[in-house]
């Protein structure tokens, strides 16, 4: 699957039918679902402290997937002290451009790539998380069916997934709980140093393009270290609509 | 003045209510002690009120400001987004330069030191002008820029203000402002363009035919009536202090690259600049005090530890024909987490050993509301750069609302 950021992080949680035997089977499942080439849409970020006290942002993201570049754009609508500050990403490759738009200072300015691995705005997701959660290859990984178990009543698949060496990321083991009738994850465990550090769960699942997609519009992801949460829930998804590529531009950053 | 001011607040304010979508705006407020010796007064309260209106491929900016400088209209501009190009008409405030806190090519607005401790983007003065943006492709801008009426910089007020000290001879002191004519508007040229050049190359090229921000002596003319030793060499003079026209000619770039295996993602950031000015008479009684033409470059290195702070290490050189100095800033920035920021700043100037440091801590204490505190601390000698503020020392907070 090539598709990397939002849409892949999405349509990775696509159709598929339920019979799997091994854990590369059952990764191969989810890796076959159809991708979108474009996404827009409003997403909603709830930053969640240990004692519940909560932040909102509100976000617009248009996102494209050309084969060899990806883009995405991301503006901020609320709250109303960031409203304005924009955010562009543009992959060619193994090539990243990152530049940011603040309204106060009228600049563009790059931003380092170095980010990437930290929180994506303040959330508990990383910029890799967002980018290549949904670029996940299943020849990429060491996949080892657990068990089957259930999750909210639902059968699932338990898989781990152990990056091969030389793979790029930030993790050294992900637990994925599969759903079985429907092959979406449901549930994602993120190792550091052996140790189960974050937690994400998919739900709210919802069809798009006349079914083709079926998609979460909702992702919770838990610190474990912190009990910091970030709900992420998606608005008004709009998938493989035509956006031009004067939307990945400084002067659309600006507007 | 004020009239307009609370006419154009209400419209804003009625149009919001009217329409109820996509208006917003911000009022930040600001107090301060300073200290000085142990001793502890109030320092300037800042406040500013900023509204903002935006329609499809149009938007309405306007901001009321009080500080030690008085109260005054801000930024308010109306801006059309067309095909290819924008529009921006009203005060304007515009960024033609790339670096931080030193930054020659950004020149176009003039400044305002009202208050010397307000936010980067409220030390450039909003100028009556147009800036026009044509987009020639995704990775090309060039903006026009034009102010047909001069408009001076605000100098340091209230307790910020630094004597002057007239040369001997010299009974008064009188500024020229240069005449609204078009030969004394202000105008000039922006390009910029990003390059696919290791991890991202950005390049600028800027243009400016404007006027000296502050205005410096110009001529001295003698007091005949007041004579009295019969001898005009000694005065009594007004000295007459004028704006001189300025080219500023330069350009700026941004590259990202990154050292394999000990640092991903460092940006270098640069801007050089020559300034043009009027080489005086060689019998001019004044020529050794009025500014000469020199050239200024600025590199800044910008990095962010993996999981850890944004770090920017600043350095500033600027030569005339009697000379070199130099200066050199930090910036350190730390989101401890989604509400928690902390930030330090330091400006040094290695030619009289002045400087400032400048740490503080910014709150999220609920959407659209923050909380900050920061402390200002100059040091260096009385005629020095920075430390004839160090009696401005000073620790401020303040409250920033959003809507």
């Amino acid at each position: 699957m090539r598709s990397k950021g939002l849409i892949g992080l999405l349509a990775v949680f696509a159709l598929g039918s339920a019979f799997a035997i091994t854990g590369d089977e059952v990764m191969q499942k989810v890796e076959a679902h159809p991708t979108p080439k474009t996404l827009h849409g409003v997403m909603e970020m709830h930053l969640i402290n240990k004692s519940g006290k909560q932040l909102t942002r509100k976000l617009e993201v248009w996102q494209k997937d050309e084969g060899e570049v990806e883009k995405m754009l991301i503006k901020f609508l609320a709250p109303a002290d960031v409203k304005g500050t924009a955010f562009l990403v543009v992959r060619k490759g193994d090539k990243e451009e990152m530049k940011l738009y603040l309204p106060a200072l009228k600049r563009v300015r790059r931003i380092s790539a170095s980010q990437k691995k930290g929180s994506f705005m303040g959330s508990d997701f990383t910029y890799e998380d967002i980018s290549k959660l949904g670029a996940l290859k299943t020849e990429d990984y060491k996949n080892k069916l657990l068990r089957e178990d259930t999750l909210d009543g639902k059968k699932v698949y338990v898989v781990e997934a152990v990056p091969k060496p030389g793979v790029d990321t930030i993790y050294d083991k992900m637990v994925i709980w599969v759903w079985a009738e429907k092959f979406h994850p449901l549930k994602i465990e993120f190792f550091q140093k052996g140790k189960k550090v974050k937690e994400m769960t998919l739900s709210a699942f919802k069809t798009f393009v006349g079914g083709r997609y079926e998609l979460p519009t909702r992702l919770l992801m838990e610190n474990l270290k912190t009990h910091h949460k970030t709900e992420l829930l998606q608005e008004n998804l709009e998938l493989d609509i035509e956006i031009p590529d004067s939307v990945f531009t400084e002067r659309f950053m600006k507007r | 003045m004020k009239r307009w001011i609370v006419l154009v607040l209400t419209a804003a304010l009625g149009l919001a209510s009217a329409e109820g979508l996509g208006f917003s705006g911000s009022l930040r407020t600001g107090v301060g002690l300073v200290f000085s010796d142990l001793n502890w007064d109030q320092a300037g309260v800042t406040f500013s009120l900023k509204g903002s209106y935006s329609l499809d491929d149009a938007e309405m900016i306007a901001e009321l400001k009080a500080d030690p400088g008085g109260v005054r209209l801000g930024e308010a501009v109306a801006r059309v987004f067309l095909d290819n190009a924008d529009l921006e008409a009203g005060r304007i405030v515009v960024s033609t330069g790339r670096t931080d806190f030193f930054s020659p090519l950004d020149a176009f607005n003039p400044r305002d030191l009202s208050f010397p401790l307000a936010a980067a983007e409220d030390l450039k003065a909003p100028v009556l002008g147009l800036a026009a943006s044509y987009y020639p492709d995704d990775n090309t801008v060039l903006t026009a820029l034009f102010a047909p009426v001069f408009a001076p910089s605000t100098p340091p007020a209230g307790r910020w203000a630094r004597p002057m000290i007239p040369p001997p001879g010299v009974v008064g002191v009188a500024v020229a402002r240069p005449e609204s004519r078009l030969e004394n508007a202000v105008f000039g040229l922006r390009a910029t363009t990003s390059l696919d050049v290791l991890e991202g190359l950005d390049l600028g090229f800027t243009a400016l035919y404007t006027f000296t921000p502050f205005p410096g002596p110009d001529r001295l003319v003698y007091l005949a009536d007041q004579d009295t030793d019969a001898d005009p060499r000694n005065g009594p003079f007004r000295l007459v202090l004028a704006h001189e026209r300025e080219a500023v000619v330069g350009g700026d770039f941004a590259l990202v690259f990154s050292i394999p295996e000990v640092a991903e993602g460092v940006i270098l950031r640069g801007e050089g600049a020559y300034v043009h000015l009027p080489t005086p008479e060689a019998t001019d009684p004044l020529k050794d005090q009025k500014p000469k033409s020199y050239g200024e470059g600025v590199l800044e290195l910008e990095y962010t530890f993996p999981d850890g702070p944004t770090a920017i290490l600043l350095y500033d050189l600027k030569g005339n024909a009697d000379g070199l100095s130099h200066r050199a800033g930090g910036i350190l920035r730390y989101d401890a987490d989604e509400r928690t920021r902390l930030e330090g700043a330091a400006l040094y100037n290695f030619s009289d050993g002045s400087g400032l440091v400048r740490p503080g801590v910014r709150y999220t204490m609920a959407d659209g509301v923050e909380a900050w505190a920061q402390l200002a601390y100059f040091f260096g000698s009385a005629d020095s750069e920075f430390g004839a503020w160090a009696d401005n020392s000073q620790l401020r907070a303040g409250l920033d609302f959003s809507f």
